[in-house]
């Protein structure tokens, strides 16, 4: 039953991708079916709740079976000349590339050992058992979004937080599963692979897989492709969201809007703090629009990217009967002690420096120091490839990267620590820490398709294929 | 209608010579192809080899415990266990930038990664033989035995209570959070992950769940502590350390199933 309820999430994704495009590679089919499928899955389980039917397998599998046969028929056009146009790659020893083979076996490999030690152990973290695997069980038994657990404020502290990563333990629940880790293993697995097909619209198949493994290894990430807490699915759509948008406002491919707005949508349905990534995104369609005039393209980005967020805080405030405000103390104003703390840790984080219990290399490798010192390197190149060259190079993504940044840090600036039950260093070492993750795909993104790294990679790229 | 640029004759482009990806031939091709290749993998070589000594280190240490439970008195403990000390004082010391930032690639590649493909093994070994394996639940159930300290324990109190009971968690003094074998046994949420549908509520915290802590029927007691929640008497010589018990009614079990 587990089986068919993964392979309905994913043809439900499937379904909705080629209602955007025709043309897509492989790990994008992969990557995006799973992130899709599996946020419309858990919309479907909100939407249930909020009718009064309660879940069940069957239940689900008419629901599933329903959207995608009626998806399939508004779109029969399409898929009829889906046939003509996927290409399987072309795997003849004349055109095999050898060290992106290389790479990509020293991945596969570490993906297997990673997944053998994330299937054997059940969820044991404290956040999973408090809360989230918590909530997706009891979804699952009770047969709603709402559990009766709300009543006697036994949830814990996910039950307020957008319903898509416990959504996603009850959907596999409910379809039999025992142990709700198959989630993160698919989360992981759709991470690797959409950020690998992002890099491929601007390097060679050799360095995105270099980047995609030096994503995949980044320690305190990696240490969460076994754990089943919600940071990492939310990095694989935070980071698909953003990279995905900012490929459509660099080369106007549609497909990219579509999917762009879809995921960023899904980042504010898994995670309430992943709305500094709609803010960012906001902030960067508004520029957009000031300069290309498209009113239609960021109107509707903007509905699709903010609605959940609404639908939430509605939810929360008309159903469960709590709201979020409490959370933040507006009227700190100034706070040095505070503000210099953050900003050790902060510089600790992002130059694998050491504060308190945070060891920075440790915890992100040369994830975010590669980011700077690449930052630092196309600065010094302005002088021979000219500023203006230099500035429009991935700006967008610098602007996602910083705006998102700086308004993560005002998040945590504000965050009311008596309401949170938790002091600012603490916070900082477990929340801030873990909410980082969500940074990774577009530092390392950027590092790998800056200018200077693309003029090394196509020298590579040169030599290799002797063009 | 916008002006079109003046089309001009363009001579039609001339196909280049396509041999294997275009310049060499096949054989060059993989030439090229194996020397990018060569130069990942020295990366790579290069990023495994910083570490030789900390997987060194691993080992000995692995030794030096399998030596002392064979034999604590043989000479070669002594041995194992001073080069280790010799190792981990060079491994310590070396704090370069580089090293210090590639530290975390290899812990989570050496010891995460691969160091837990080899401990599954035998832990599926081990249920294996003592035939814990037999059936999915069983299997699950083993499992988190192994994770939590105190399922055993849970699954006495489940065994022990109806399912509409709602209970008294202990108090999370000092003694109690410190301890691990307790995990969270004091807080709500976490407890009522193994205990739903039954509800809890933690000793201490009645004024903030009263309409539970009106409800509650049963306490469980750690290290002695939750008798006061009890209407009735237990002489000081019949209390044990562990257990659940009704609030209401005398009867009780004593912990059995907790080691």
């Amino acid at each position: 039953m587990l089986t068919l309820g993964i392979i309905l999430c994913y043809l439900l994704g499937l379904s909705l991708l080629f209602v955007i495009s025709r043309k897509y590679t492989l790990p994008e089919l992969v990557g995006y079916s799973f992130l899709i499928g599996m946020g419309f899955e858990t919309f479907f389980l909100f939407l249930l709740d909020v009718l009064n039917i309660r879940y069940s397998t069957s239940v689900l599998i008419g629901v599933n079976v329903f959207a995608i046969v009626a998806i399939c028929i508004s779109n029969y056009k399409n898929l009829l000349q889906l046939k003509n146009e996927f290409k399987l790659p072309d795997l003849s020893l004349s055109k095999i590339n050898i060290p992106a083979l290389f790479i990509f076996c020293v991945m596969a490999y570490l993906l297997y050992a990673i997944n053998v030690k994330n299937l054997f152990w059940p969820a044991t973290e404290h956040d999973t058992i408090g809360s989230f695997d918590k909530l997706g069980k009891i979804m699952a038994l009770e047969g709603k979004l709402k559990i009766s657990l709300f009543q006697y404020h036994l949830e814990g502290a996910g039950g307020v937080y957008p319903p898509l990563f416990h959504g996603s333990m009850a959907y596999v629940y409910i379809f039999g599963a025992l142990t709700s880790k198959i989630t993160t293993t698919l989360f992981f697995l759709s991470l690797i692979t959409t950020f690998y097909s992002l890099l491929r619209n601007y390097i060679d198949a050799t360095a995105s897989m270099f980047f995609t493994l030096l994503l995949m290894v980044t320690p305190e990430l990696f240490s969460h492709a076994a754990l089943s807490l919600d940071n990492m699915p939310a990095t694989a759509y935070a980071g698909g969201a953003v990279l995905a948008t900012y490929i459509w406002l660099d080369k106007r491919d549609r497909k990219y809007f579509w999917l762009g707005a879809i995921l960023m949508a899904f980042t504010i349905w898994i995670r309430s703090d992943t709305i500094v990534f709609t803010a960012a995104a906001l902030f960067v369609i508004g520029i957009d629009f000031l300069r290309k005039k498209d009113l239609k393209s960021a109107l509707i980005y903007s509905t699709i990217a903010v609605a959940p967020f609404i639908i939430w805080t509605l939810y929360l405030k008309l159903k469960i009967g709590v709201g979020q405000e409490g959370r933040f103390d507006l009227g700190i104003g100034y706070n040095s002690t505070r503000m210099g703390l953050m900003a050790s840790y902060m510089k600790a984080f992002m130059w694998g420096g050491e504060y308190g219990r945070i060891d920075g290399g440790q915890l992100y490798g040369i994830a975010f120091i590669l980011f700077f010192v690449m930052l630092f390197v196309n600065a010094a190149l302005m002088f021979k490839a000219g500023v203006m060259k230099i500035v429009n190079d991935k700006l967008y993504v610098l602007v996602f990267f910083f705006v998102a940044l700086a308004l993560y840090f005002t998040v945590f600036y504000l965050i009311n620590e008596v309401a949170q039950h938790s002091p600012i260093y603490s916070l900082m070492e477990s929340s801030f820490k873990r909410g980082l993750f969500c940074f990774l795909p577009i530092a390392l993104f950027y590092v790998a398709t800056n200018y200077a790294s693309a003029w090394v990679f196509d020298k590579v790229e040169k030599f290799r294929t002797a063009k | 209608m916008a002006k079109q640029k003046p089309q001009t004759k363009q001579a039609p482009p001339i196909p280049k010579k396509q041999s294997a990806s275009s310049g060499g031939g096949s054989f060059s091709y993989l030439l090229r192809n194996i020397a990018v290749a060569f130069g990942v993998f020295i990366i790579f070589f290069l990023f495994w080899n910083m570490f030789s000594k900390e997987r060194r280190l691993t080992e000995l240490t692995k030794q030096y415990y399998e030596l002392r439970a064979a034999n604590p008195n043989s000479p070669e403990v002594r041995e194992v266990g001073q080069e280790a000390m010799m190792l981990q004082q060079e491994v310590i010391g070396d704090t370069s930038f580089l090293k210090r930032v590639m530290r975390g690639y290899h812990w989570a590649i050496h010891d995460l990664c691969l160091g837990n493909l080899e401990n599954i093994e035998k832990v599926k070994e081990e249920m294996h033989y003592s035939h814990e394996d037999s059936t999915e639940q069983s299997l699950l159930e083993a499992k988190m035995k192994r994770r939590v300290g105190l399922y055993s324990f849970i699954k006495y109190i489940n065994a022990s209570t109806p399912k509409d009971a709602v209970i008294f968690l202990p108090y999370g003094d000092a003694v109690i959070s410190n301890d691990s074998k307790w995990s969270f046994i004091y807080e709500p949420e976490w407890m009522e992950y193994f205990i739903y549908p039954r509800l809890c509520v933690t000793i201490g915290d009645e004024k903030a769940h009263p309409d539970l802590a009106k409800k509650a029927n049963y306490v469980i007691i750690v290290r002695g502590k939750g008798y006061e929640k009890l209407k009735y008497d237990v002489p000081i010589d019949q209390r044990v350390s562990e257990a659940i018990l009704p609030i209401d009614s005398p009867t009780y079990k004593k912990n059995e199933t907790l080691q």
